[in-house]
């Protein structure tokens, strides 16, 4: 053997002796890394168990809801044809109301002129009972028409009735504004639904266990605006108004600008 | 005077001209979305627009927009109402030039004071 074969030996035995060097130190974290792939794989199952089931109950919750939309507009619908005979019955009223006054109207000017002879006959004919008893009797029967209740009442309840009921009808926006919350959850849930499905790809060939028109439901397709609240509005009114105030201030400076 | 309802929720487009009538606007025409009331425009007319912004196939700020910039309809007071109330939001509804904006729930007497400031706001422009 030539003196460079020897060296060519002892390198070699070197970098040996560096690779079991280097294996010494490594094997205790390999060892680990077999050790937490060990633990990791049955929960990778539970997990894949677990996501396969909440994969197949979105869909399940999605279609809950879209029935809650579909039965709160029913149930507005319902309300709203109720309300709109209200006041249709209402507008009816006021108009025999109306027609009634004028009657009324003409009626008083009769017990005017009936009232104005009876005082004539009895200033005539002070002594005559009889026209005395008369006047007694005329003064109880318009007393009498005094007390049935005016019809300014009446068309007072009416008003206060149509008031109540367009309050009403005003609180059935919340079905629109909820109908609108509920969609903003069901896109949520499908988005989180394709994670999930993404997810479930790379366990191996999974297939799903649903079908993939599990989304494609009506009322889940609405536009909505993800931050609908049914509150009272008036201080997002107040914020609305003040931009709008200020548009048309700036819209009317700049054109007095121009002239 | 014709109203032209765009809403996507037949709720909310009942509820609107119900309440019209209770203050005295029987001439109503529906619209079911932007696209629709285009449409409805272009047949029926109108002489002032009450929409909602999120509807499908076109929003209801697309239809302002549209509506500005078509010769015909570019005068028509729009009155924007929507559940989106902020800042922002309003300031991009100006931007397409809607006359003003009503946040949802509002009340009958809310609507009726927009529609008069509106219309006020339209006659000291033509005078």
């Amino acid at each position: 053997m030539k003196q460079e074969d020897f060296n060519l030996l002892l390198q070699k035995v070197e970098e040996l002796k560096a690779l079991f060097v280097f294996s010494q130190r490594t094997v205790p974290f390999l060892g680990d890394v077999f050790n937490f792939i060990q633990e990791i794989v049955p929960v990778l199952q539970e997990l894949r168990f677990s996501m396969d089931v909440a994969s197949n109950k979105i869909p399940q919750a999605a279609l809950h809801l879209n029935k809650v939309t579909h039965a709160t507009e029913t149930a507005s619908t319902e309300i709203l044809n109720i309300l709109e005979k209200v006041f249709s019955t209402i507008n009816s009223l006021d108009e025999k109301i109306r027609h009634r006054r004028q009657l009324v109207e003409n009626k008083r000017k009769q017990l005017e002129i009936i009232e104005n002879l009876l005082d004539k006959l009895i200033t005539r004919n002070p002594d005559n009972l009889d026209i005395r008893k008369l006047n007694d009797l005329w003064k109880e029967h318009l007393q009498r028409e005094n007390d049935i209740l005016p019809l300014e009442d009446l068309s007072k309840t009416l008003d206060d009735i149509r008031s109540d009921s367009l309050n009403i009808m005003m609180a059935l926006q919340v079905q629109d504004i909820t109908a609108q919350q509920i969609a903003a959850v069901n896109r949520l849930m499908q988005a989180v639904d394709q994670g999930l499905t993404r997810l479930m790809q790379h366990f191996a060939d999974v297939k799903l266990s649903r079908s993939e028109d599990s989304f494609n439901l009506p009322h889940l397709d609405i536009s909505f605006d993800h931050s609908a609240e049914y509150e009272n509005s008036a201080e997002r009114q107040k914020i609305a108004d003040e931009i709008v105030s200020k548009t048309f201030v700036r819209n009317k400076k700049h054109k007095n600008r121009i002239r | 005077m014709k109203f032209l309802v765009v809403d996507d929720s037949l709720t909310m487009r009942r509820i609107v001209i119900n309440t019209l009538k209770t203050l005295g606007y029987e001439q109503v025409v529906e619209g079911a979305d932007g696209k629709d009331a285009m449409a409805k425009l272009m047949t029926e007319g109108a002489d002032f627009v009450i929409t909602d912004w999120n509807m499908p196939e076109m929003s209801g700020l697309e239809l302002s927009r549209w509506i500005r910039s078509t010769p015909q309809f570019a005068d028509l007071p729009i009155l924007m109402v929507t559940t989106r109330g902020n800042k922002d939001d309003v300031i991009e509804a100006m931007k397409a030039r809607v006359n003003n904006y009503i946040v949802k729930p509002f009340t009958a007497q809310g609507l009726k004071d927009k529609i008069e400031q509106i219309m006020k706001t339209m006659e000291s422009k033509t005078v």
